[in-house]
């Protein structure tokens, strides 16, 4: 499980294009790794199945890594992933501190991979059965717990967020509604049928909403790095802890299925900020955000690959494309992987590994080089982000409804800006609005209409009282910090 | 502004280039003549995607059609983004669906007002049936069992479906077939989510697809009823739902459709390749790999087959279940609630609601510039990297850049980046740009 990529030159080099290859797209406004693999999937037919996969899996870790270089420099998160990066590591490359808060991102990531790596070859098996235990009401309760959690971390006020999530929720809601099967809020347009998608509204609310807002002529003062970009060892010591627990968070709900990365540096930022010290420097360049993020939706993957090699269940959007990719080359996916395929299970599991390590050193040689994006001028940059949004938006599902969308939603962003209504809990309730309908309305199913079992089932109980716990201290230590703010 | 005559050198280049496009005009006597485009209403990596590709691939290896198979993935809503894209296209061949037994369920279950009548149906390819099945340590020895536990007590028995897909019509054909059997049903969701919730004992049945069923055959799910007309040979155990008396057969196909008025030359031919592909070794192995049947429907055996599955579906009404809570009017009243503290507080005059400045012409100038370049492509036809030349430097200049030098250096810059994307978005990656 450790050295099978080494075994063969060619899967070497797999290994590192398919990593560059991730942080390149994974960096780029508009362009998503799922996008990246799902479009690469054809790619692969020419390959054996060991090589397709080693490529797969090495172009999801570059990618879950590479949104977090645009999301502190440019505050674009260039995936989904990264926007809770942004929150402090934005800052600290305001205030000067790019290279470090790069430097502390990638090797929480590193980090994050390797302990994931761990739990994915040891005990993938026991957890992934485990899994099971939560059905459609520990679900609803965890995304309620996620709701609660991203209204309480982001931003200065509390309303602001809450409306900000209500938004993302209501914009969640046209399509076909869960329950009944039925259209709604679709105003009779076919192309509404399915909804908002999540990637034309992520990139236009974060990414053409700064094309559009930014001012002419402006280049970047900041975002110059300065100092070193490797962090010594020495200086790792402080954040073990908080790697420790964000890692695990991120490999806990990266096993569970449907929920993504997002939502693990979410719940392990919001943990990391009640926890803290100094939780009043959290959103303002605080080291241990970039590190509870960055590590936690790193781990996600390893985490979300756990089911899938154990049980061939996809843990998260792009694992239910690799499972694509076992079919198309012949493998069957299941409990029996293990037994039937034991060359393969051992290939991605050192993939995952050698493709963690392959990211850590590609960013680190080209991070200095890459944080010169920062400093292009902005009439350079801008006409080039705004292209691939367009074309980003346009290859999800090969029409030009998705690209109003992200238009419109660009326009939204700058609104929102303007009246200070943080962007976070917008997206967060966003994408996880399908995600906690479908598990409410099947709850509702099951029990018959009946609310109760949201609080007699014990994981359902549990996820809500540690929901209350972390919201209260949340607004526990906002009043402590300034009493006189709303 | 006078733009240098380098500008006008590029665009030239450009125009030229993009128009070298096919002209040739579609003849009855040839077909095709260009390459074919198959929408995929799903997105890739699944179940139709991938039969999909396995059909291209075998279909270019064996040289069966001078022209390309190019696969569009067009997923959303159930399959019906796709569909209705394929029945809106020019009817000349040239663009195909490919949809299994969704067609029939997006309409019955009310989604769309069309189903296969508004196409030509071209050929059913490739059959699976439904597996029903229960946790492995579950009472229930048979699907006998199961129904007569449901008909005891109405309204216990947990049944995990997919709403308005292929499962829920399973399950409410398994009641009508069992008389007076009613089920508690759940829409518990997809493949992965509907096992989970099996094994969690969150559900007590439910169905899966074969390939799913294969996957999740060990980790703790036991099949009770094959929903076909014959026991599957590799799965010689399961017994099928007629065998114990009950009419249930719920196949899954792989259909292929063109638009309603297609020329009989184009239908004919695109099903003679497709026959010819599902004779080769490779296709009757990738589906062997996956226990599927190698079927092929054409013709008069096709209509024949569709009418027959068409009546299964016409009689099953799907009680979509009372009393689910409706989130829309509660969160319009928080948002309203909300916006309107925060208003409140803003005319009090006691937080400053505004965050730094937005140069506001610059912003409308921009979003003009972009609201062109969309246009123009999805209008006025005009082609990418022609359009996205003449973007990148036009917002370049809205965002500054007053240069002669900086504005040619941007036009360069435009025409690169939109070939290079190009390239790899239409011959790499088979996206369908304009």
């Amino acid at each position: 499980m450790i050295l099978e990529v080494l075994s063969s030159p060619s899967l070497v080099f797999l290994v590192l294009l398919g990593t560059a290859l991730g942080i390149t797209v994974g960096a780029i406004p508009g362009l998503t790794g799922a996008m990246l693999i799902s479009l690469s999937l054809p790619l692969t037919f020419g390959m054996d199945g060991q090589s397709a996969l080693a490529f797969l899996v090495a172009m999801y870790v570059g990618s879950v890594s590479g949104g977090l270089i645009t999301a502190t420099l440019l505050r674009m998160p260039g995936t989904p992933a990264s926007i809770i990066t942004t929150l402090d590591g934005y800052p600290m490359a305001q205030s000067g501190r790019a290279g470090r808060a790069l430097g502390l991102g990638i090797g929480a990531s590193f980090i994050g991979g390797i302990l994931s790596w761990i739990a994915l070859a040891l005990v993938a098996k026991p957890i992934a059965e485990l899994s099971t235990v939560l059905g459609p009401w520990e679900f609803f309760a965890l995304v309620l717990m996620s709701l609660v959690l991203v209204v309480g971390v982001s931003g200065k006020s509390l309303t602001r967020g809450a409306l900000s999530c209500a938004l993302g929720i209501l914009c969640a809601l046209p399509g076909t509604a869960p329950g009944s099967g039925e259209l709604r809020l679709t105003f009779g347009f076919s192309a509404m049928d399915d909804g908002f998608k999540l990637l034309p509204v992520l990139i236009g609310l974060f990414a053409l909403s700064r094309v559009i807002a930014t001012p002419p002529q402006s280049a970047s003062e900041q975002g110059k790095v300065e100092g070193r970009i490797v962090i010594k060892l020495r200086e790792w010591k402080t954040h073990w802890l908080n790697l420790l627990r964000s890692s695990t968070i991120g490999t806990g709900v990266g096993i569970l299925p449907g929920i993504g990365a997002n939502i693990g540096s979410l719940i392990a930022y919001s943990t990391s900020r009640a926890t803290s010290k100094t939780p009043e420097k959290f959103g303002t360049g605080c080291e241990e955000g970039v590190v509870a993020s960055e590590s936690a939706n790193n781990a996600t993957v390893g985490g979300a690959l756990v089911p899938l090699i154990a049980l061939g269940i996809p843990g998260s959007v792009i694992d239910a494309i690799l499972l694509g990719a076992f079919v198309i080359h012949g493998l069957q996916p299941g409990p029996m992987l293990f037994a039937n395929e034991p060359k393969i299970v051992g290939t991605i599991i050192s993939s995952y590994l050698w493709a963690n390590i392959a990211m850590v050193i590609l960013m680190l040689m080209s991070a200095r080089w890459i944080s010169k994006l920062a400093r292009i001028k902005h009439h350079i940059l801008i006409p080039i982000v705004a292209a691939f949004c367009v074309l980003g938006s346009y290859s999800l599902a090969n029409r030009f409804f998705d690209v109003w969308v992200m238009i419109g939603f660009g326009i939204a962003g700058c609104l929102l800006e303007r009246w200070r209504i943080p962007l976070a809990p917008f997206v967060i309730g966003f994408v996880l609005t399908p995600l906690g309908e479908d598990s409410m309305v099947a709850a509702l199913m099951s029990s018959g209409g009946g609310w109760a079992p949201l609080f007699t089932r014990p994981m359902s109980l549990c996820f809500l009282v540690l929901a209350a716990i972390l919201l209260f201290w949340s607004l526990r230590q906002r009043r402590a910090i300034s009493p006189q703010s709303e | 502004m006078r733009l240098p005559k380098s500008v006008f050198s590029i665009v030239a280049i450009a125009l030229v280039l993009t128009s070298c496009d096919d002209g040739r005009e579609v003849s009855e006597e040839v077909f095709p003549r260009k390459p074919i485009k198959v929408v995929v209403p799903f997105g890739p990596g699944g179940d139709s995607d991938t039969f999909a590709r396995i059909m291209q691939k075998t279909i270019r290896d064996h040289e069966l059609l001078p022209e390309p198979l190019v696969i569009l993935n067009v997923p959303g809503a159930g399959g019906t983004i796709g569909s209705r894209r394929v029945r809106d296209t020019a009817p000349d061949g040239y663009t195909i669906l490919n949809l299994h037994e969704g067609i029939l369920t997006s309409k019955y279950a009310g989604r769309v007002s069309y189903g296969p009548e508004a196409f030509r149906p071209i050929a059913g390819t490739a059959m699976s049936n439904l597996v029903i099945c229960v946790r492995k340590d579950s009472p229930f020895e048979n699907l006998r069992d199961v129904l007569e536990a449901a008909a005891e007590k109405p309204d216990a028995i947990l049944f995990g479906m997919a709403q308005g897909t292929p499962t829920h019509f399973a399950g409410r054909r398994l009641e009508k077939a069992g008389g007076e059997v009613r089920f508690r049903m759940v829409a518990s969701g997809g493949g992965a989510k509907r096992r989970n919730d099996l094994v969690g004992e969150h559900v007590d049945v439910t169905p899966f697809s074969l390939s799913e069923y294969m996957g999740f055959e060990e980790s703790g799910v036991r099949a009770v009823a094959y929903l076909a007309a014959e026991r599957h040979p590799e799965l010689p155990e399961v017994p099928t739902a007629r065998e114990l008396g009950y009419e249930v057969v719920m196949p899954h196909v792989h259909y292929w459709w063109a638009p309603k008025s297609t020329p009989d030359a184009a239908v004919e031919k695109i099903a003679d390749v497709l026959e010819a592909a599902m004779k080769t070794d490779y296709l009757r192995g990738k589906l062997a790999e996956t226990k599927t049947e190698p079927l092929f429907l054409r013709g008069a055996a096709l209509e024949k087959h569709l009418a027959e599955r068409e009546g299964e579906f016409q009689d099953i009404a799907l009680v979509s279940y009372e009393g689910l809570p409706d989130p829309v009017m509660p969160m319009l009243v928080i948002v309203v609630v909300l916006g309107g503290v925060i208003a409140f507080r803003w005319f009090k005059g006691r937080v400053s609601s505004v965050n730094t400045p937005v140069v506001w012409h610059h912003g409308a100038l921009s979003c003009l510039v972009l609201t062109l370049y969309v246009i123009s492509m999805q209008v006025a036809g005009v082609s990418y990297i022609f359009a996205t030349m003449a973007f990148i430097p036009a917002l370049a200049f809205v965002g500054g850049a007053r240069s002669k030098r900086s504005i040619v250096t941007m036009a360069v810059l435009g025409m690169v980046l939109a070939s290079a994307c190009f390239f790899i978005f239409t011959k790499v990656l088979v996206i369908d740009l304009p």
